[in-house]
């Protein structure tokens, strides 16, 4: 990752070139299911009470796992490919709330 | 019609759009964070201005039957003791107990507790364009003794014991609740049953379900659509007010993030659920609005908004002589593509679509340009297809998951043919989830910059970049095409400034005032509910089909 100073000293607020896209797509079929599987379990969910490959059924575990590699084959690595100064477009608390409890009315606008 | 003077100008342009930006920031710091905004620390809003109700004369009631009427049509005549809310009620019962075996629009109906407050709003003195009303709830809304369910397994017994907020404020002037309606499971796609077999038929093709209604507020729509109510909620997170009521050549608005309270409303997406209207025309939609805007000491999201403006005064069409005039010289953003045939048409766009199309965005720019905007040619913000791409779309998982995880853990079938958006949900990181919720903050910038510097609305093709950043959108049927083989609705999708509520509805309020497509009604089925089976055309409609997980998942709100 390039460091801090050499993004916040270039010009605008979205680097999408410098980035490259890394993620999973050299992971195997079998090697996503084993961590959606893993990530799944390690917060109590459990995918096996679905049919194993049930074409009449509207939901079964073959077809929940090729949607979860599709989502990690793409989601992550374009996200993380924008990169943001970190001196801009951070998230902060709302100012309101503060500014409704000290001024007395509330009112906004 | 109202002759202008406009007086004062609208809110979009007397608050400060940044204040916006920093609300969104906040909301996207606490939904990452976890921190709560403390009910606590907020106060109503300054009072708003007593809304301006103009009612249209007796006389100028154009349909003839109620259940074609608007409802500022139907308020008149209850105003005028011409209808009572009794005698509306069961014009509605009746041709829910008709038609609704075809449509699939309803969940649940209330008769008799619409009953008996019909008949106490019929003795009551008149108290507003919502008085007697009977309208239609997107069955997400907390309704108090009601079963609520969302159409999922999760909530298929819930009964909430209080009311969400956005349908106290509708009950509390004087609106009536006929039934919940139809919805994707959870708000997730068009209507169907929690294990994925559509429900909800589109009212302009009862026979077909091929058709979509739209969703997830499909049942809302039809409802309204083919006249078995007077207006209708709906929420928003990803198109599900504007989808179905474009589908159904309805008005439907979908307002600013946080501009009407989201407390009693089963959550979808923290950050991006919108709830409002949908309804006949411009005029209709903001007497809803007007009703369920407001602070909400239950819903920080409400908090730090400027005072609700009069949007029954926005939406009354003005005119300067004999023309017919925006109410607001109003610029209109034209992006690029917006009158081109796309090489590749969305999915399952049938062929002529995309044509007719193009021709009715651009007569209803005419029209606009007719009553006075100017159009304003506008490049696409910087990065706009990356900061609306369907993988920063997607951030949005996490918070459709957190609620819900109690749910996934005791058991995911729970989820029916919805699961997958909740699975995405626990598999994006933290970092990614923040970076998302940055490239939120950037797009909204740019945005404001790029977009509303040069503009007071921009045309929109799709709701998703505008959801994802809370900014308002209404829609308005401009056309109608055939290239199924029956008459279907062809809509526009305005985008607006923060607050610019006011400004949509009257743009909206002046086309419908040169126009007459949202005036057209579907025709009732042609078999009822007695001849289903017999040699009608309930026997011969396409068997609604089931869809699944993957289908879900293309459609996901």
């Amino acid at each position: 990752m390039p460091p801090i100073r050499h993004l916040a000293a270039a010009a605008g607020l979205a680097y999408l070139g410098p980035m490259a896209r890394t993620g999973p797509q050299g992971l195997s079929n079998e090697e996503l299911d084993a961590y959606v599987l893993a990530r799944l379990k390690a917060v109590g969910v459990d995918l096996s009470v679905l049919p194993e490959d049930d074409p009449e059924a509207p939901v079964d575990r073959r077809r929940v796992l090729a949607g979860a590699r599709r989502f990690l084959r793409t989601t992550p690595s374009v996200i993380l490919a924008l990169e943001l100064d970190p001196q801009e477009v951070t998230p902060s608390l709302y100012p309101a709330g503060l500014r409704a409890s000290t001024s007395g009315d509330g009112a906004d606008g | 019609m109202a002759e202008v003077p406009r007086g004062l100008p609208p809110q979009d342009v007397r608050v400060d759009r940044r204040l916006f930006l920093e609300r969104v920031a906040a909301l996207a710091a606490a939904a990452a964070t976890g921190t709560a905004l403390s009910p606590g620390t907020l106060t109503a809003s300054a009072a708003p201005p007593a809304p301006t109700i103009r009612l249209p004369d007796p006389g100028a009631v154009q349909s003839t039957e109620p259940y074609h009427m608007s409802l500022a049509e139907l308020a008149t005549l209850i105003r005028e003791r011409s209808l009572s809310p009794s005698e509306l009620l069961e014009i509605y019962l009746g041709r829910i107990d008709a038609w609704d075996a075809t449509l699939m629009a309803f969940n649940t109906i209330v008769a008799e507790a619409a009953r008996r407050r019909a008949d106490a709003l019929g003795r009551s003195p008149w108290s507003g364009p919502l008085h007697g009303i009977p309208l239609a709830l997107k069955d997400n809304y907390y309704t108090a003794g009601v079963r609520t369910t969302a159409n999922s397994h999760i909530f298929v017994d819930f009964v909430p014991a209080f009311d969400a907020t956005a349908w106290t404020r509708l009950q509390d002037a004087g609106a009536i609740l006929i039934g919940k309606t139809q919805m994707g499971p959870l708000a997730t796609s068009r209507a169907t049953t929690p294990d994925g077999v559509h429900t909800t038929v589109n009212a302009w093709a009862p026979y077909d379900p091929r058709v979509s209604p739209g969703g997830s507020s499909s049942g809302s729509a039809t409802s309204v659509a083919l006249g078995l109510a007077t207006a209708s909620t709906g929420t928003q997170t990803g198109g599900s007010i504007t989808d179905p009521a474009g589908r159904q050549g309805l008005t439907g608005l979908k307002p600013t993030m946080g501009r009407v309270s989201l407390h009693g409303i089963i959550p979808l997406t923290y950050t991006r659920d919108h709830p409002g209207p949908l309804a006949r025309d411009a005029r209709d939609a903001a007497i809803m609005l007007q009703a369920m805007a407001g602070p909400d000491p239950a819903d920080p999201r409400t908090a730090g908004h400027p005072p609700v403006p009069d949007y029954l005064a926005a939406a009354e069409p003005a005119r300067r002589g004999d023309a017919v005039t925006l109410r607001w010289p109003t610029r209109v953003g034209v992006l690029p593509g917006y009158l081109d045939v796309p090489k590749e048409p969305a999915r399952g766009t049938l062929p002529g679509r995309a044509e007719a199309e193009a021709g009715a965005r651009r007569a209803m720019l005419g029209k606009l340009e007719e009553a006075g905007a100017t159009l304003v040619e506008l490049p696409f913000p910087e990065d706009w297809d990356v900061l609306t791409s369907r993988e920063f779309n997607d951030v949005r998982l996490p918070e459709r998951t957190e609620p819900f995880l109690r749910y996934l853990r005791d058991d995911v079938r729970l989820f029916g043919v919805s699961l997958s958006p909740w699975i995405h949900g626990l598999l994006l990181s933290g970092p990614e989830y923040l970076r998302g919720q940055r490239a939120r903050l950037l797009l909204l910038r740019r945005v404001l910059d790029a977009i509303f510097t040069r503009c007071d609305v921009v045309v929109q093709t799709a709701p998703i970049p505008f959801d994802m950043i809370g900014l308002p959108l209404i829609t308005f049927p401009i056309g109608f095409e055939r290239s199924s083989g029956t008459d279907l609705p062809m809509p526009a999708l305005l985008g607006g400034p923060p607050w610019g509520e006011e400004r949509l509805l009257s743009v909206a309020a002046a086309y419908q005032a040169l126009t007459d497509w949202h005036r057209r009604r579907p025709p009732d089925p042609k078999t009822s509910r007695g001849d289903a089976g017999e040699d009608g055309e309930l026997s011969k409609a396409t068997p609604r089909r089931r869809m699944d997980v993957l289908d879900v998942l293309e459609e996901a709100q």
